[in-house]
C-alpha cells in the first residue's frame, strides 16, 4: 500500500491532511482528490454557490508534492449558450 | 468481562442479579480480532452472535467500485449481530476498526436463554430495536444533515453511548479512527471530513486528533447537529 496526503486550499484557507490515505496506486489517490473535490463543490451548491478556484495538492509520505488537482479539473462546466 | 454490555442494559432496564449470571453462563468464548478484520460477511450462515466487549468495529455494506458505506458504530458492550440469532445470516458485513476482543454467545444458548429468561428474551429484543432506531437517524445524517451537522451528531452520538459505558465524559473521549473510517460513516471523503472538523474546531465545537475527540462545547455542538437523544431511549438523556 502507499500513503499519500490531500492538502487542501480553497476559500478558506488551507486544510493540512495530518492523516493521510493508504491506497493501492497513486491513480487511486487522484480519484480520490477528484472525488473529494466533488463533494465540497456538491455541498457548496446547496448553499448556492460554486467557487472553482480551489485545489488538492497531493504529497507523498515525504510530504513532496506529487500533483495539484485544481477543482476546475474534477468538473465539466456547461455554461448558457454552450453545447 | 461483560461489565460495558451490563452497564448498557442497566442503563434503560434494570438487570438482576440471577439474569446477569444467566448472561455469563451463556458465553463459551473469548477471541482477540485484529483491526481491519472483516468476521462477519454477508451470507453466511452463522450459529453465534458476538458481543463486543473492547475496540470499536462497524457493519457495513459496499459497492463492487469498493465504495463502503458504514450503517452503524459498535462499541464495547453492543451486540454486534444479535439480530443475526433470527435472521441466521445478514445482508451486511461486520468489521472491526479497531483490535476488538469479543465474547462468543451460540444461538443455541441464546435460545435457552431467551426460553428460561423471558424479560431477557424482551431486553434484547429492545436491543435490536435500539439498532433499528440507530440506523433511522444515520439515515436522517446521510439524507438530510450537510457534512457540518452529520459530523456533529456522530460525535454527540458516541459521546452518549461511550459515556453508558464508561469509556467517555463530556470532555470528551478516545476514538481511535481514521477519517477515513469517519468518511465512510458520512458518506463523504477524508478530505470534506477533514474541512470540516477544521470548520468545527474553528468554532470551538470539538476537535478530533491522534485519535482522541475534546468536546469544547457541547450544549452548542448538539445545536449544531440539531441533535435529540431521544432515539437513544434513555430515560436520563431526555432532556438532552
Amino acid at each position: 500500500m502507499l500513503h499519500y496526503y490531500l492538502h487542501l486550499f480553497n476559500g478558506i484557507g488551507a486544510v493540512p491532511d495530518e492523516e493521510g490515505v493508504e491506497v493501492e496506486s497513486f491513480a487511486d489517490a487522484y480519484r480520490l482528490a477528484i472525488e473529494s473535490i466533488r463533494s465540497l463543490i456538491s455541498a457548496d451548491v446547496k448553499h448556492g454557490r460554486i467557487d472553482l478556484r480551489g485545489r488538492i495538492e497531493i504529497a507523498g509520505t515525504d510530504q513532496a508534492r506529487v500533483r495539484v488537482v485544481p477543482f476546475a479539473e474534477a468538473v465539466r462546466l456547461t455554461l448558457e449558450d454552450e453545447r | 468481562m461483560i461489565d460495558r454490555h451490563l452497564a448498557k442494559l442497566r442503563a434503560r432496564h434494570p438487570v438482576t442479579a440471577e439474569e446477569e449470571q444467566a448472561i455469563r453462563a451463556a458465553i463459551t468464548e473469548l477471541r482477540d480480532y485484529p483491526a481491519d478484520r472483516t468476521f462477519i460477511k454477508r451470507g453466511v450462515t452463522l450459529d453465534h452472535s458476538t458481543l463486543l466487549l473492547d475496540g470499536i468495529m462497524c457493519r457495513y455494506k459496499d459497492l463492487r467500485n469498493g465504495q463502503r458505506q458504514i450503517t452503524e458504530l459498535h462499541v464495547a458492550g453492543d451486540f454486534a449481530d444479535l439480530h443475526s440469532f433470527t435472521l441466521k445470516h445478514l445482508d451486511h458485513e461486520v468489521m472491526t476498526l479497531t483490535p476488538c476482543r469479543v465474547a462468543i454467545i451460540p444461538h443455541e444458548r441464546l435460545h435457552r436463554l431467551t426460553e428460561e429468561w423471558p424479560r431477557l428474551a424482551r431486553l434484547y429484543w429492545f436491543a435490536t430495536n435500539l439498532d433499528a432506531a440507530i440506523h433511522r437517524e444515520w439515515e436522517l445524517s446521510l439524507g438530510r444533515r450537510d457534512a457540518r451537522a452529520k459530523l456533529a451528531a456522530l460525535l454527540c452520538e458516541l459521546q452518549i453511548r461511550l459515556q453508558i459505558v464508561g469509556l467517555a465524559d463530556e470532555r470528551g473521549y478516545a476514538l481511535p479512527l481514521t477519517q477515513t473510517d469517519l468518511a465512510e460513516c458520512l458518506g463523504l471523503t477524508n478530505v470534506h471530513v477533514n474541512r470540516t472538523l477544521r470548520e468545527l474546531r474553528e468554532e470551538n465545537l470539538v476537535e478530533f486528533q491522534l485519535g482522541q475527540v475534546t468536546i469544547i462545547d457541547l450544549p452548542n455542538l448538539r445545536r449544531a447537529a440539531e441533535f435529540d437523544s431521544a432515539y437513544l431511549y434513555l430515560p436520563e438523556y431526555k432532556q438532552m
